[in-house]
């Protein structure tokens, strides 16, 4: 009887030759028809400005949302990395004047790694709620941003423009370095014991501490790592901008979670991939894209954006709940 | 023992701040009887910002702060709504509550202030709008630039310097009710939209007033018009990050800038001669520092101008040294 109940309560179904459709299978189909259309009724979009344009508009969103699904994986949120954006853009900034590259660089990339650092420690060792520490820190980081420098900074070191600007033939540097981190950032989730660890905590935490793993420390690894792609997200922000402000950020949290809830995580933890949060992106991106070209109203492509997330993970819903 | 010794000191502490507050409220009402006495009344003035997320806004309050202390007499208690409104209204009874002589409020991008008028009205103190004038309530005196003119005035030096016309882009730093932008693109607008040979093309997306908006919208307005002749953009902030786009794309030789504000990196970049041509100097020192001089002059009984507009003079090559002042806030 209690079968029958859970069958009948079944989403529908979307079903394609005979298939059901897989997250994989929904991505590659909305991808290229998103693409399709857009070459087809816009003349802008294939043009080579268009398309650096997207190469390089989806570097921050891109390293925010793999640091996110890093934590989303763990079953926690990390709502700071907008602020630790302005705050690791605007420190790098600042120290280039006085300091060598790479050492500005490195300290942007550092601050975003202890915020991490903080806020995990804060979750594992506590027993915080993700949500309420990061929510703090949120506006802590971004206080901290304002005390830094109140104005926004121009580095007088011009060397600190080329991370953003500089190109690898075609692609955006900024671009490589972006898809370096999911490439590598996708192995480690599915190949190494510490991302598969993650992965495991957020499908049930109690298992992988019987099994002998120490969950506090992948946890704080997690906010760690969502801390560090901040921070590079920030640099990298700053430079191409060229110039940092204490301002930047807002918001940019919802973006990374809109990735990954795209890409069919789940923000109880415990599934999602490197691969479909980067296609998230894409759409993300996309969208943004070819509402521009068409010239869409902002307040319609606000819209226009709510509504095609909704869409997105409707059909991926409709696809997974079959227990 | 402890506890006893601490609540005598909590009785004490809250008969000092009583008395304090009655000396200061009676002497509110001798400062505006005698003209003569506003040299020597010490006053308190509660400046409530909506918002200091902008380096405009942070100048602005530093500017009142610093204009205060050059005074002497005068203390300031600064808040921060951090943009809500519903926050700038409990600020404004916070501070009220502290019996301020005056409030002093930079409503920011704030169409009216209902709540905040009203309770201001109700304690029956001055209030002085400084670079936002509500359109709704009463208020003391504003001082504040006209947006619409700075607008008007880029407009006239773009016209002037595209004389076989050609594109004008305009980024708007939204949102769409943001009044503020709306009158600085109505005076672009007024200009070159009857110019001969100039389109105006409107970037359908906002740049949310910072550089970061300002680059990500100048790219997708150069993928869809990559034959700009020049572009406005409804601040200084936006314009740098349009700046660094057209630099990337390699049109700097094609594309000239107009900005609003008179931000330093943008009076560097006209001084330098880059394709930053001009902006309109929107100078928080200026309006802050007189905002708090027009409260004062209030509290000692002067009559004074209800509406007074900062003059906001063009910035270009040739006078952009003179504005540039390297050790400014702003």
């Amino acid at each position: 009887m209690t079968g029958q109940l859970t069958n009948t309560r079944r989403y529908p179904r979307l079903v394609l030759g005979g298939r059901d459709l897989t997250v994989e299978v929904v991505f590659v189909t909305l991808v290229v028809l998103l693409v399709a259309v857009a070459a087809s009724t816009s003349d802008t979009f294939l043009t080579q400005t268009n398309l650096t344009n997207l190469l390089k508009q989806m570097v921050t969103t891109g390293l925010l949302a793999f640091g996110m699904l890093v934590v989303i994986l763990t079953g926690g949120i990390d709502l700071s990395v907008g602020s630790v954006v302005a705050f690791s853009g605007i420190l790098s900034a600042g120290l280039v004047s006085g300091l060598p590259l790479p050492v500005a660089i490195v300290a942007g990339l550092a601050a975003g790694i202890v915020f991490g650092l903080i806020n995990g420690t804060l979750v594992a060792r506590f027993g915080l709620a993700p949500f309420v520490v990061t929510l703090a820190a949120l506006t802590t980081i971004r206080g901290l941003a304002f005390v830094y420098s109140e104005v926004p900074i121009s580095p007088e070191n011009e060397s600190f423009l080329t991370l953003g600007s500089a190109m690898v033939g075609p692609i955006p540097l900024s671009t490589v370095i972006m898809l370096a981190v999911f490439l590598v950032g996708g192995v480690f989730l599915t190949r190494t014991p510490a991302g598969r660890s993650i992965v495991a905590i957020g499908g049930n935490a109690e298992t992988v501490r019987l099994a002998g793993i120490n969950v506090r420390k992948h946890v704080i690894l997690a906010y760690a790592i969502s801390g560090a792609c901040a921070g590079l997200a920030g640099v990298i922000l700053a430079s191409r901008v060229g110039i940092a402000q204490p301002s930047v950020g807002v918001a940019f949290e919802l973006d990374a979670i809109a990735a990954c809830v795209i890409g069919g995580a789940s923000l109880a933890g415990g599934r999602g991939s490197a691969k479909a949060t980067f296609g998230g992106v894409l759409v993300l991106v996309l969208i943004n894209n070819l509402l521009n070209l068409y010239g869409v109203q902002s307040f319609w492509q606000q819209v226009l954006k709510g509504l095609i997330i909704i869409a997105v993970i409707l059909v991926q819903r409709t696809n997974r709940a079959r227990t | 023992m402890n506890a006893k010794k601490l609540g005598i000191l909590l009785v004490a502490g809250a008969l000092a701040a009583g008395l304090n507050a009655c000396s200061s409220a009676s002497e509110a009402p001798t400062g505006t009887t005698g003209a003569t006495a506003s040299g020597d009344g010490s006053y308190t003035i509660g400046v409530a910002n909506f918002t200091l997320g902008g380096p405009y806004f942070s100048g602005m309050d530093k500017a009142i702060a610093a204009q205060a202390k050059k005074k002497g007499n005068v203390e300031i208690i600064s808040t921060d709504a951090n943009g809500d409104a519903a926050k700038l209204a409990s600020n404004v009874e916070d501070l009220l509550s502290k019996n301020v002589d005056a409030v002093i409020i930079s409503g920011g991008p704030l169409e009216s202030a209902p709540a905040a008028l009203n309770s201001i009205k109700t304690a029956g103190k001055p209030v002085v709008l400084v670079d936002r004038k509500f359109q709704t309530g009463e208020y003391t005196s504003w001082i504040g630039p006209d947006n619409k003119a700075i607008g008007v005035q880029d407009g006239q030096f773009l016209a002037e310097k595209l004389p076989d016309g050609g594109k004008v882009a305009i980024i708007k730093g939204g949102p769409a009710d943001n009044s503020i932008g709306l009158a600085r693109t109505d005076g672009v607008k007024s200009v070159l939209g009857s110019a001969k040979g100039i389109t105006l093309v409107e970037a359908p997306d906002f740049g949310n007033w910072g550089s970061d908006g300002g680059l990500t919208v100048m790219e997708s307005l150069l993928a869809t018009n990559p034959d700009l002749a020049a572009v406005f953009c409804e601040n200084d902030a936006m314009c740098l990050g349009a700046q660094r786009a057209i630099a990337d794309a390699g049109k700097a030789k094609q594309i000239i800038i107009a900005g609003v504000d008179g931000q330093a990196e943008a009076l560097k970049a006209i001084l330098d001669g880059t394709n930053y041509v001009v902006t309109g100097l929107n100078d928080a020192d200026i309006i802050g520092s007189l905002g708090l001089d027009r409260a004062v002059e209030i509290l000692g009984g002067a009559q004074v101008e209800k509406d007074t507009v900062v003059p906001s003079p063009q910035v270009t090559k040739d006078n952009a040294a003179k504005y540039l002042d390297p050790n400014g806030g702003f």
